[in-house]
């Protein structure tokens, strides 16, 4: 017969899961907001582009990819590796890269006419998508082992957490409102056990994610040589290995046959990428990738299935191979990135993002509302976790919205613009730090919640004025994203002003 | 439509277990109680209706997490002391 948990394990528990929370929590608040963002990834790159033609129906892939070769023909016809990314329900322009001996380039193209549309130097989502995973300024090696060891002590914290909490399933709906202390402690257990399906799937599927970094040693034993890991490689991704070209010109098989090929093998799933190595020559390969955000047919994996074709006689040379322990990977990378679900679906992972990050925040907060009270404890400790978790909760958010207002104000022809509006977010973030170091400490909750509220109600008006895509031009002509995201800002800045009144009157 | 029935379902079993589990005395508790956690079986049915058996697994237990979620923040901003 198990024993039941003695109070002194309960108790330790409890420092445990006290410790690992706090070392790393500012890290962690960060690293899940910017996860959390990332789940719109495409749609704040679209907000933040906002040259790009608003287009409500995606164009066929086939009409679609005839633009995209016509320019790769005439732009790029000597590189050795064409990529095209087609248009779907989330972005609706063509995306083209090239490589080769006279260099790189990428262009997007109107899928509609083939031309080329001129946009803003941005990251857009893509900052929030790496910055989650291997952050800033920092070596990317060193960034990721830092990411797996913040998610590490997160999943100590949750299991720890699950061990401490003794009434778990009594306490579900508990709060107790306007008591201090009490009630850092019922929101922390609000926001942690109602979501702790979620937050468990989301930090281990994120070491997951990472977990050849983390764990190379399996993969050293079962494939020690460099030529087989490289075997490895081209069986599992689509991934197309540099070979040299012949020499010699050669037609390449239409490509609605490659297209339509693909999609009849993948029971209708549509092609999402298509890259060509050597195009034009007779060693000419292409990879048909599907698109992830196919859920109904291709499940919900975050590796979708590919091909690899013969470009010139069209023979099928390679496709992903069906291996169980590769699959669950996909899987769980799948669960993790969330590309498979709609929109409902990725509201959904926001949602419970949001309940991670309101999780990490009360459990900050909470922690210093304790030592607040004990006489004993160490004033500069608690100044110092005060003044972070004020930079943390407070100004990064802020920083982020003032990212926002850089994407709008910076001059379009700055030179290394994107990189400016990156570090304007860490500079406004440094403010905020500074801030809160000079400022009581009441006040600078105050003034940064205000501020983040001031900065949010601002943004759709700048945008109005910034761009022909304001509120009304977009709600008349149907674009839901740009209206979507004026609503949301005015609702997240209500309730940056509801925390400030609330810090005002505490 | 899918999403909105699992997210109703979710709301409404979270809501008779929220009711039946607070403090105070009220007639059928028992039966309401049951008659919450039915509802959520009924929410993964219709779940896994809709959708393969991975997808309405996900999509189930996030609406789970998400109903008591919303049952959570009524009470807690509705209710100064909500047990």
């Amino acid at each position: 017969m198990i024993a039941p948990l003695g109070a002194r394990i309960r108790q330790r528990m409890a420092q445990l899961h006290r410790w690992t929370g706090l070392l790393l929590g500012w890290l962690l608040f960060v690293i899940f907001l910017t996860g959390t963002l990332s789940f719109f990834r495409q749609e704040l790159s679209l907000w933040m582009q906002p040259e790009r033609p608003f287009i409500a129906d995606p164009v066929p892939s086939k009409a679609a990819f005839e633009h995209a070769y016509q320019y790769l023909r005439q732009q790029a016809p000597e590189a050795s590796h064409w990529s095209v990314t087609l248009p779907d329900a989330r972005d609706p322009l063509l995306a083209l890269s090239w490589r080769g001996p006279e260099g790189r380039g990428q262009v997007l193209l109107n899928p509609l006419d083939g031309r080329r549309v001129e946009a803003r130097d941005t990251r857009g989502g893509d900052f929030f998508y790496r910055f989650h995973f291997q952050l800033h300024y920092i070596p990317v090696l060193l960034a990721r082992y830092l990411v797996g060891i913040a998610a590490m002590m997160m999943l100590i914290a949750l299991i720890t957490g699950v061990i401490t909490h003794k009434k778990i399933l009594k306490d579900f709906f508990t709060f107790r409102g306007g008591k201090g202390q009490r009630s850092w402690l019922d929101a922390h257990n609000g926001f942690s056990v109602l979501a702790l399906p979620f937050h468990l799937m989301i930090t281990y599927t994120g070491l997951v994610t990472l977990m050849m970094l983390y764990i190379p040693w399996g993969m050293e034993k079962a494939f020690p040589e460099q030529e087989q890991r490289q075997h490895l490689v081209t069986d599992v991704f689509a991934f197309l290995p540099a070979e040299p070209r012949s020499g010699e010109q050669a037609a390449m098989l239409p490509w609605e046959q490659l297209l339509a090929k693909s999609e009849v093998y993948w029971q209708g799933a549509q092609v999402g990428r298509i890259q060509v190595a050597n195009p034009g020559d007779r060693n000419a390969k292409a990879v048909l990738e599907a698109n992830s955000d196919q859920s109904d047919i291709l499940g919900i994996s975050g590796h979708p299935p590919f091909m690899v074709f013969d470009a010139v006689s069209g023979e099928l040379l390679r496709e992903k191979v069906l291996a169980p322990a590769y699959d669950s990977y996909g899987i769980l990378l799948g669960l993790h990135l969330g590309r498979f679900a709609d929109w409902p679906g990725r509201w959904l992972y926001v949602l419970l993002g949001t309940a991670g990050c309101c999780m990490l925040a009360t459990g900050l907060l909470l922690w210093t509302s304790k030592r607040r009270k004990k006489p004993g404890h160490s004033r500069a400790g608690l100044w110092i976790v005060d003044r972070l978790n004020l930079t943390t909760l407070a100004g990064f958010p802020l920083a982020v919205v003032a990212m926002f207002w850089l994407n709008r104000l910076l001059p379009l022809e700055l030179p290394g613009r994107a990189n400016w509006e990156i570090h304007g977010l860490f500079l406004v973030w440094l403010a905020m730090f500074l801030h809160a170091l000079l400022r009581p400490l009441k006040r600078g909750w105050y003034e940064q919640w205000m501020l983040a509220g001031i900065l949010l109600l601002g943004l759709p008006v700048l945008n109005l004025l910034t761009t022909d895509r304001g509120f009304p031009d977009s709600l008349l002509s149907g674009d839901w994203l740009f209206v979507g995201f004026d609503v949301v800002l005015v609702a997240l800045a209500a309730l940056m002003f509801r925390f400030a009144r609330q810090k005002r009157e505490s | 439509m899918a999403h909105l029935a699992v997210l109703s379902l979710s709301i409404l079993g979270f809501r008779l277990l929220a009711i039946t589990t607070s403090q105070g005395a009220f007639r059928y508790r028992r039966e309401l109680f049951w008659l919450g956690w039915f509802l959520l079986l009924v929410a993964l049915a219709v779940a896994l209706g809709f959708w393969s058996l991975g997808l309405g697994l996900t999509l189930w237990l996030g609406y789970l997490s998400t109903g008591a979620g919303v049952v959570f923040l009524v009470r807690a901003l509705g209710l100064p002391d909500a047990r």
